[in-house]
């Protein structure tokens, strides 16, 4: 017991004794939390698109106010051909353009039909796609259709849709990984480079021991790393939270435990530090991508979406948005801890058996 | 003079590379992790949102409820999931196994017939932009099944249809604009990254010391140092490009010549923030962390790739302007999907290479006060 508390203490120290160790595992996370809640959104403002008025009537000026008192666009350009549509277009001046045709008002009087374009910027579909869906929007405001009120939306959970309710939660799980991952990674990495690995090999410390001690200290600056994140959520971006504190951190330290245990994994088959940072990241850019964070696992191929059961961030995910804003229970909390416990356990399992083998 | 300044930068280049080729780890960055992160974004990331997980709640079944709930199940949109009350599926909706609910409720036979149908749309809140999409694409089919039953009536909204063409990307795959994105990254890893913890090694490890006692300019210690890397990124490039044409067959409508030239520009800046946080550093751990921070994840969420920069608030979008990677994204999409279009080409390679200026600048300036 004496002898795991001296590593740990040792552990600390060799985070916390340099100037610029402590200031890069406090600083940069706050400053990526705030930076990144306000970077990631896939809401489009301030993007401007031209019109090009074909027909210039009652109608068709109609859509193109319905357009202009559109919060969406920043600026719209009346092109006159469409040549200028091009050019404007393929400098990137303006992400799409709404063409109304010839005769768009007499057809639509002789409800014969008619059609509206809407050239877009495929470099980037995404925005374009959104955009398209803004012009559909302010066109049916112009011509209201009966049946489109069929549908009543709610929303749960967020009813307003606001970005940071999502996002800064999702933030503390991936950059309290990103912290835990590294600290881990490198911990036993340097110390084989600096060739100290040796002396600790001589020391009297079990395998159990030694792993407990590199363990636990990077698990507890990244709860305490969490936890920081987690207040800044709740005081200044205001996200509610509904569920839990028990339950948030039942999950936070059984999400951590899997990734110091992959970060372990890492640092036991690497012998210099740049194996162990490289290492880590080969395995964290996966894990993101893979966990749900930008797009919804169930937007990927039926053979990947098996492999996201092994990747802890997803199951965390998961439960961060439940405690924070859906209230989840604790069964339910339950069933997304366990998967994160054995998948920690497995890779600590590995960890110590690569220990074992490189030592014999 | 010159001569021996080439023995030198040479002398330097070579020992780079012997600790390079003996790293298996460089192997790694260089070809591995382009491959996981090309194929991850080729596969896994799709901003189309498809087979998005809804629950339809009918209340009571009916033939016309049948027939709508087919309707749902035969799109690529949805994958369906029917229950009888809300509260079966709520459950569901927590732990994020459905996305949205769609309660078809149980007058709609009746309310069909007389024009007055109700249908409630409840999406998850916490995936705003899985909540857009899915009220978007009910509508769609709500109003393609009554066009098909012949229940629509004809009125001014529905006879305008919206025909939409997507210049550069016509099959509109988010791959298309992923992909060349990607290798923005893939060439700020190796450039900022690796070069962070190689010269941060040599700090930590006092080798610098070493090098600084030889009679080596820091005009030539940089040459000799950054070179390497910079081959190192041009031979991932090559892996990306090739994955990029032949695996994923992306168009290539740009020139070659100036896919390379851009990618030298841009490892310039990259470069030398890698060397610039390892001086600063002199530390592995903390030129790790600084390099992600600081040239990773921006490259990742502040270039525009992901993410559109006009979503993002002024103060945000002012930063964005220092981010090498914004300039380069923009490249490469131009050259992927549309071409040699000089003028984009040439703003941003400005951009970079001033960035690229200044980076050096500062290192030059800190590099000389320590040799004093």
């Amino acid at each position: 017991m004496f002898q795991l508390f001296a590593l740990m203490k040792k552990e600390f120290l060799a985070v916390w004794s340099d100037k610029k160790s402590r200031m890069i595992i406090i600083i940069p996370p706050l400053v990526q939390l705030v930076i990144f809640s306000f970077a990631v959104t896939m809401e489009v403002k301030n993007v401007s698109i031209g019109i090009l008025d074909r027909d210039n009537t009652p109608q068709s000026r109609a859509v193109v106010r319905a357009l202009e008192f559109s919060p969406t666009f920043s600026h719209i350009y009346r092109l006159q051909s469409q040549k200028e549509l091009t050019a404007y277009i393929d400098s990137q001046k303006i992400i799409a353009a709404v063409s109304i045709p010839q005769e768009f008002a007499k057809k639509i009087l002789a409800h014969t039909g008619t059609s509206l374009q809407i050239i877009a910027d495929g470099r980037r579909s995404n925005t374009a796609q959104i955009v398209q869906e803004y012009v559909q929007m302010a066109l049916l405001r112009t011509f209201p259709n009966p049946d489109a009120d069929v549908f009543v939306n709610r929303i749960w959970y967020n009813p307003n849709l606001i970005n940071f309710w999502w996002i800064v939660p999702s933030l503390m799980g991936t950059l309290s990984m990103i912290i835990a991952v590294l600290l881990t990674a490198l911990s036993i990495a340097r110390e084989r480079e600096l060739g100290t690995f040796d002396q600790i090999l001589v020391s009297p410390l079990s395998t159990m021991t030694l792993i407990v001690g590199k363990t636990l200290p990077p698990l507890l600056i990244s709860v305490v790393e969490a936890s920081v994140i987690f207040l800044v959520a709740i005081t200044l971006f205001k996200v509610p939270f509904v569920g839990s504190v028990a339950i948030l951190y039942l999950g936070l330290i059984s999400f951590l435990f899997s990734i110091v245990g992959l970060g372990l994994l890492i640092s036991s088959i690497s012998s210099t530090q740049q194996q162990g940072v490289l290492g880590a990241f080969v395995l964290v850019v996966p894990y993101i991508l893979m966990s749900g964070f930008a797009t919804p696992v169930a937007n990927m191929p039926s053979w990947l979406i098996p492999v996201t059961d092994l990747v802890s961030l997803k199951y965390f995910l998961i439960l961060l948005k439940g405690v924070f804003l859906k209230d989840i229970s604790l069964r339910v909390a339950i069933g997304l801890i366990i998967p994160m416990l054995l998948l920690g356990f497995t890779s600590l399992a590995f960890a110590s058996w690569f220990f074992r083998k490189k030592v014999a | 003079m010159i001569m021996q300044s080439l023995r030198r930068i040479s002398a330097l280049f070579v020992k780079e590379i012997f600790q390079i080729s003996r790293d298996p780890s460089s192997i790694l960055i260089v070809v591995i992790l382009p491959l996981i992160l090309l194929f991850l974004m080729g596969y896994a990331i799709s901003l189309n949102s498809k087979h998005i997980a809804l629950g339809i709640v009918v209340e009571k079944s009916s033939k016309q409820t049948q027939s709508l709930v087919n309707a749902f199940q035969a799109s690529p949109s949805f994958n369906v999931q029917v229950a009888h009350t809300t509260q079966e599926l709520s459950r569901e909706m927590q732990t994020g196994k459905i996305y949205a609910m769609l309660v078809i409720p149980s007058t709609f036979a009746k309310d069909l017939s007389l024009h007055r149908v109700k249908l409630q749309v409840i999406t998850d809140g916490s995936e705003p932009n899985t909540a857009g999409f899915t009220q978007k694409y009910v509508s769609e089919i709500w109003f393609n099944w009554l066009a098909q039953e012949g229940l629509d009536r004809h009125t001014l909204g529905t006879s305008i249809q919206i025909k939409s063409r997507y210049w550069f990307n016509s099959p509109l795959l988010s791959r298309y604009f992923l992909i060349p994105g990607s290798i923005a990254i893939i060439l700020t890893l190796i450039g900022t990254l690796l070069t962070a913890l190689v010269v941060a090694r040599e700090w930590e490890r006092g080798t610098m010391e070493a090098i600084m006692s030889t009679p080596i300019t820091i005009v030539e210690f940089l040459l000799g140092k950054l070179l390497p890397y910079y081959f190192l990124g041009i031979v991932s490039l090559l892996v990306c490009v090739l994955i990029a044409l032949f695996w994923f067959d992306l168009p290539f409508r740009g020139s070659y010549w100036l896919l390379f030239i851009s990618s030298s520009v841009y490892l310039f800046p990259t470069l030398g923030l890698g060397l610039l946080i390892s001086t600063l550093a002199k530390n592995q751990f903390v030129a790790a962390q600084a390099a992600l921070i600081a040239g990773f994840l921006p490259s990742l969420l502040l270039s525009g790739f992901l993410f559109p920069i006009a979503s993002m608030p002024g103060w945000l979008q002012g930063i964005t302007h220092v981010i090498p990677a914004r300039y380069f994204v923009s490249i490469l999409q131009t050259l992927f999907l549309s071409g040699n279009f000089y003028d984009i080409i040439m703003k941003n390679l400005l951009y970079m290479f001033l960035l690229g200026s200044v980076f050096f600048i500062i290192i030059m300036k800190i590099t000389k006060k320590r040799l004093d």
